[in-house]
């Protein structure tokens, strides 16, 4: 199953509010920011589908870190 | 209770320690300095008879009824206009004083009814009263001459009647009118025995200037302006101290009765919001609360095409609860969800809440405050550390620049306004900060220095150039910064905002505003001793809303207007309890406080008390669950008293969204187009009946105490308890007072807040606790809660919701004074006289380009939805931006609205959507409108 729009559209939103910091922090500002205010399953579908091509490339290394975050089972993303 | 009448102790309190001491008859009393003789009296226990003086007013001195004498002193001194003196000797009952003030009544009464019996006021008359008081007994001069008895009633207000031959002509009305409300819309013309009151040269009331606050019958001493609700019903004789639930302002009033019928609602002069003033929502539109058309009983259905079936309680609650449960069995625990509403109470947000987390099973929680505050969440938490406002009402006397950004508290916020103007009168300067020309640009007496027009959309730019002026002149307050913010944040701020993109003049493109002007403003701002900044719904219902909110904060922390009296940051909160049902942790990342649902410690707090582990991941916002209702993952919604079917944007993919679920719950009054939606329907409760609290937009803590008994038997808290338990996680409480007790015991904010204080006190300011017993009426003093301020980058991005050659206009939504939200109650009043239909305003240029000429019906048409709307030229609203409001379903303002929303919170973007607008020869819906 494709990507949601939605879901495409807010997370893209996201890494462009955040693309001052340079795209390594920022990457890291959308991962923080998806982990503490996205419910699972809709950071579950967005890490399923990190190669849809409409994602930017801001938000799929956010989606990296955030694999990272997940596996290391950590909720407190500040 | 019984009926309870406020002391009018005659003239305004004047604040200081009490230092004069004077003697009156025969009696010590010491009281501030400019305290009036008459109000000193008064505060003796010793009653001077008056008839032009009230305490909310300032002394008139006309009637010569309130005469005194002193000692030393020749003649016979009006009390009222008389300041005390040290040492003064008054004396306010001699012979002398006696014949003068029987003197003074009899002229009055000659040209007087002499129909007490029969009239509405009568017991309820300060004319009764004080021809009782002088020991009036005859008149010698006959009713047979010259008088106003004739003269025709004025009946055209819906809520108020004016009778001149009943009026005394003590100008109360007009002092009120522009003392206390700020309308300036009466006058009294002519002069001596010819002179009267006059509701401007409209000749009426209903097409003056008037907006019905009642600010003047409320200071009428007679019959002459009196509700007809008292003309209809007579004298209440019973009173109930409560809280208005249409606004965040919050007012206090007092609804008086007959038995089991409110006869009228009185503001309170105790409220500490409202100090004794009120709008025309809360004063008078209160009948929606015993309309026919609201439901009473339980209602359910198989399928939302067939009719609804009335049924017990026990039925509707065991229906829902086991039908929640299947799905759940089937679908999974994160299937289903809640809806809280900011209408609500405290005490019923925070069980729908509970109910969600520990019965559900998991975190989809959210609430109506999504579609508008939620930036003014993140945003502050990020800054300054929590979610609310900085100050309490009472500090705008104190600001000497107010910038109002993105709100219009004239219609939105009305008696926050009237204290907001009351101030700008004395010499206050004011920013606005508005793509349309609110009121405020210009009211009477009242003129904006500057009125920042700028381009829907374009905030950001705005605040950021304001900041880049600051920083790049010098006049940030580097004191204030290094001492109490994070110097690295300010560093890292100070340079992204010095750079050139930031400046007035590469934005002015963007915004539209000249670069001068915002210069000049940002001066103002940053110059003045206090600075306060109020905002509203133009603030956060952005795609950078939260953006914009951190962008005030910076400005107010730059320039060090942040942690005393007259400065801060304050978001006017639309409904009643928004402050309220964030704080009780509706949001599905946050537990009751603003504390994240991932903090173990707090997590366990919760889990301890309600016996369940709870879920440490955020749950679905509002529209993600729409989302996932479309998606086939969310399956059942309990919505609390929220028409999200007509309030939230981009209807047509809502109402999808609900039509795809199996399971749908409204908690309602009237079957509101939700409820078109829903399998089963609870019956809720109207302000009058129910028992908790509302948090107002200055952190509030204020008590709804019911006035009757719940019509539909139950109180909405009760209902939940009963759900959540039929769910198999019983959930019980005695009172309503139980659950502010558990909120007190699980947030450390509420820590101090009981039923037993509120009652006591009248009303707590959050964080109350054992560091604030009494509240904290001014937040961040000397530190901010989250430690030190924290300044963060800001860069403006643009919303992808553009104008293009196909939507070449920007619609912006707004409210009106009269009706409230999606109008439910409102139009079920009589406001329908002042706001019949939503009307879409257009500029004059944009009107002639299209061939459109006032009154036309007109297509408007989006990326997403069309509706008609009547439209109104108007150069309220620059070239390039209509607007309307929303507050008739039938208008569909939300048809055209689009799903764009804020990047941190998802709050919708309802302030810019890009739309065509043509003429419409032919209305289709007007017909069925009966236009
Ligand atoms: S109701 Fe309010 S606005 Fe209208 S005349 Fe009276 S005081 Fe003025
Ligand atoms: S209408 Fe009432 S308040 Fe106004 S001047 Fe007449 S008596 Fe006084
Ligand atoms: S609507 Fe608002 S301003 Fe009007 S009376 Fe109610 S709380 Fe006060
Ligand atoms: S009450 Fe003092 S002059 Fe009227």
């Amino acid at each position: 199953m494709p990507l949601r729009n939605d879901l495409v559209q807010m997370a893209n939103q996201i890494a462009a509010n955040f693309l001052h910091h340079g795209p390594e922090v920022a990457a890291s500002e959308v991962a923080a920011h998806l982990k503490r205010f996205w419910a699972p399953p809709m950071r579950a579908e967005l890490l399923a589908n990190l190669d849809d091509g409409r994602l930017d490339p801001i938000v799929v290394r956010a989606g990296e870190l955030l694999r990272e975050l997940e596996s290391a089972g950590s909720n407190s993303a500040s | 209770m019984p009926l309870v009448k406020e002391r009018d102790l005659g003239t305004r309190a004047v604040s200081g320690s009490p230092s004069v001491e004077l003697e009156i008859d025969g009696m010590a009393v010491a009281v501030p300095e400019g305290t009036s003789v008459m109000r000193a009296a008064a505060l003796a226990g010793i009653g001077v008879p008056k008839l032009c003086a009230t305490d909310s007013l300032a002394a008139f001195g006309s009637c010569r009824l309130c005469l005194v004498e002193i000692e030393g002193v020749r003649g016979t001194p009006a009390s009222c206009t008389t300041p005390v003196a040290p040492g003064m000797k008054v004396s306010t009952q001699t012979p002398r004083l006696e014949r003068l003030r029987r003197n003074v009544m009899e002229l009055y009464i000659s040209d007087h009814p002499l129909d007490c019996l029969t009239c509405a006021a009568n017991g309820d008359c300060e004319l009764q009263d004080m021809a009782g008081a002088v020991g009036l007994r005859e008149v010698r001069y006959g009713q047979a001459g010259q008088s106003h008895l004739g003269e025709v009633k004025d009946t055209t207000n819906p809520y108020f009647a004016f009778d001149p031959a009943k009026c005394i002509v003590c100008s109360r009305c007009v002092r009120a009118c522009e003392e206390t409300q700020g309308t300036f819309a009466l006058t009294i013309t002519g002069r001596g025995f010819g002179s009267r009151v006059a509701p401007g040269p409209a000749g009426n009331f209903f097409d003056s200037e008037c907006v019905s606050c009642g600010a003047c019958v409320q200071a009428c001493p007679t019959d002459a302006l009196e509700e007809k609700s008292v003309i209809d019903m007579g004298v209440p004789d019973r009173s109930v101290l409560t809280t208005c639930a249409y606004c965040g302002v919050g007012c206090s009033f007092r609804a008086e009765l007959r038995g089991d019928e409110v006869v009228r609602m009185v503001p309170s002069k105790s409220g500490q919001a409202n100090e004794g003033h009120s709008c025309v929502k809360g004063r008078f539109a209160w009948g929606y609360a015993t309309h026919r058309e609201r439901v009473v009983k339980p209602m359910i259905r198989e399928a939302i095409t067939d009719p609804w079936r009335e049924v017990s309680w026990e039925e509707a609650i065991g229906y829902a609860g086991s039908r929640l449960r299947e799905i759940q069995a089937t679908y999974g625990v994160a299937s289903i969800g809640g809806i809280t509403s900011s209408r609500c109470t405290n005490e019923e947000v925070f069980v729908v809440q509970k109910m969600v987390r520990a019965a559900f099973g998991n975190n989809n929680v959210d609430t109506c405050a999504r579609v508008c505050h939620s930036p003014t969440g993140f945003g502050l938490s990020q800054t300054f550390g929590t979610s609310a406002g900085t100050q309490d009402f009472a500090s705008v006397a104190e600001a000497d620049v107010i910038m109002v950004v993105g709100a219009n508290p004239s219609e939105a916020h009305p008696v926050f306004a009237s204290r907001m103007k009351r101030r700008l009168r004395e010499g206050a300067r004011l920013v606005v900060v508005d793509p349309r020309r609110i009121d405020l640009v210009r009211a009477p007496h009242i003129e904006a220095s500057h009125h920042l027009q700028l381009q829907p959309g374009s905030n950001v730019a705005l605040i950021n150039a304001m900041a880049h002026v600051v920083v790049t002149e010098g006049l940030v307050d580097r004191d204030f910064v290094s001492e109490r913010c994070e110097m690295d944040d300010f560093a890292v701020w100070e340079k992204f905002i010095s750079t050139d993109i930031n400046s007035p003049e590469a934005t002015e493109p963007i915004t539209g505003v000249p670069a001068g002007e915002v210069r000049a403003a940002a001066r103002l701002y940053a110059g003045a001793p206090n600075a306060a900044i109020y905002y509203g719904l133009g603030v956060t219902e952005h795609s950078q809303g939260s953006t914009m909110v951190m962008g005030l904060a910076n400005l107010a922390m730059a320039t060090g207007n942040i942690g005393r009296v007259g400065v801060g940051v304050n978001p006017l909160r639309g409904q009643n309890n928004v402050q309220g049902s964030c704080d009780m942790g509706s949001f599905p990342h946050e537990f009751s406080g603003y504390r994240h649902v991932s903090d173990d410690t707090v997590r366990h707090v919760f889990e301890e008390l309600w016996g369940r582990t709870l879920d440490p991941e955020p749950g679905l916002r509002i529209p993600n669950m729409f989302d996932a209702a479309i998606e086939g993952t969310f399956r059942a919604l309990f919505v609390q008293g929220e028409d999200i079917a007509q309030s939230d944007p981009n209807v047509n993919h809502v109402k999808a969204a609900l039509e795809s679920l199996e399971l749908c719950i409204v908690q309602d009054l009237f079957l509101n187009e939700t409820a078109s939606f829903a399998h089963v329907f609870l019956p809720g409760t109207s302000f009058l009946e129910k028992d908790g609290t509302f948090t107002n937009a200055e952190r509030r803590i204020n008590r709804v105490r019911p006035v009757m008994a719940p019509r539909n038997g139950k109180q909405e808290w009760q209902v939940v308890c009963e759900l959540s338990s039929a769910m198999g996680y019983p959930m019980q409480y005695d009172n309503a007072s139980r659950i502010m007790d558990e909120i007190a015991a699980t947030t450390p904010t509420f820590a101090g807040v009981s039923f037993r204080k509120l009652d006591e006190l009248g009303s707590l300011q959050w964080p109350c606790n054992e560091a604030a017993p009494l509240g904290t009426p001014t937040m961040h003093v000397g530190t901010f809660v989250r430690g030190k301020g924290r300044f963060l980058e800001t860069p403006f991005v643009p919303t992808e919701e553009r104008a293009s050659r196909r939507y070449p206009l920007i619609l912006t939504t707004g409210r009106i004074l009269t009706q409230y939200n999606v109008g439910a109650q409102t139009r079920r009043t009589g406001n329908v006289a002042w706001h019949p239909e939503d009307v879409l305003e257009i500029h004059p240029h944009d009107a002639e380009d299209r061939g459109i000429s006032d009154g036309d019906w007109v297509t408007v048409t989006s990326r997403v939805g069309q509706t008609e709307l009547r439209c109104r030229l108007s150069p309220r609203v620059p070239v390039g931006v209509v607007y309307t409001t929303f507050h008739h379903p039938v208008s569909g303002a939300n048809v055209v609205t689009t799903e764009h929303s804020d990047w941190a919170t998802n709050c919708p973007e309802y302030k810019v959507t890009a739309v065509e607008v043509r003429a419409l020869r032919a209305p289709a819906s007007a017909l069925h409108r009966g236009a």
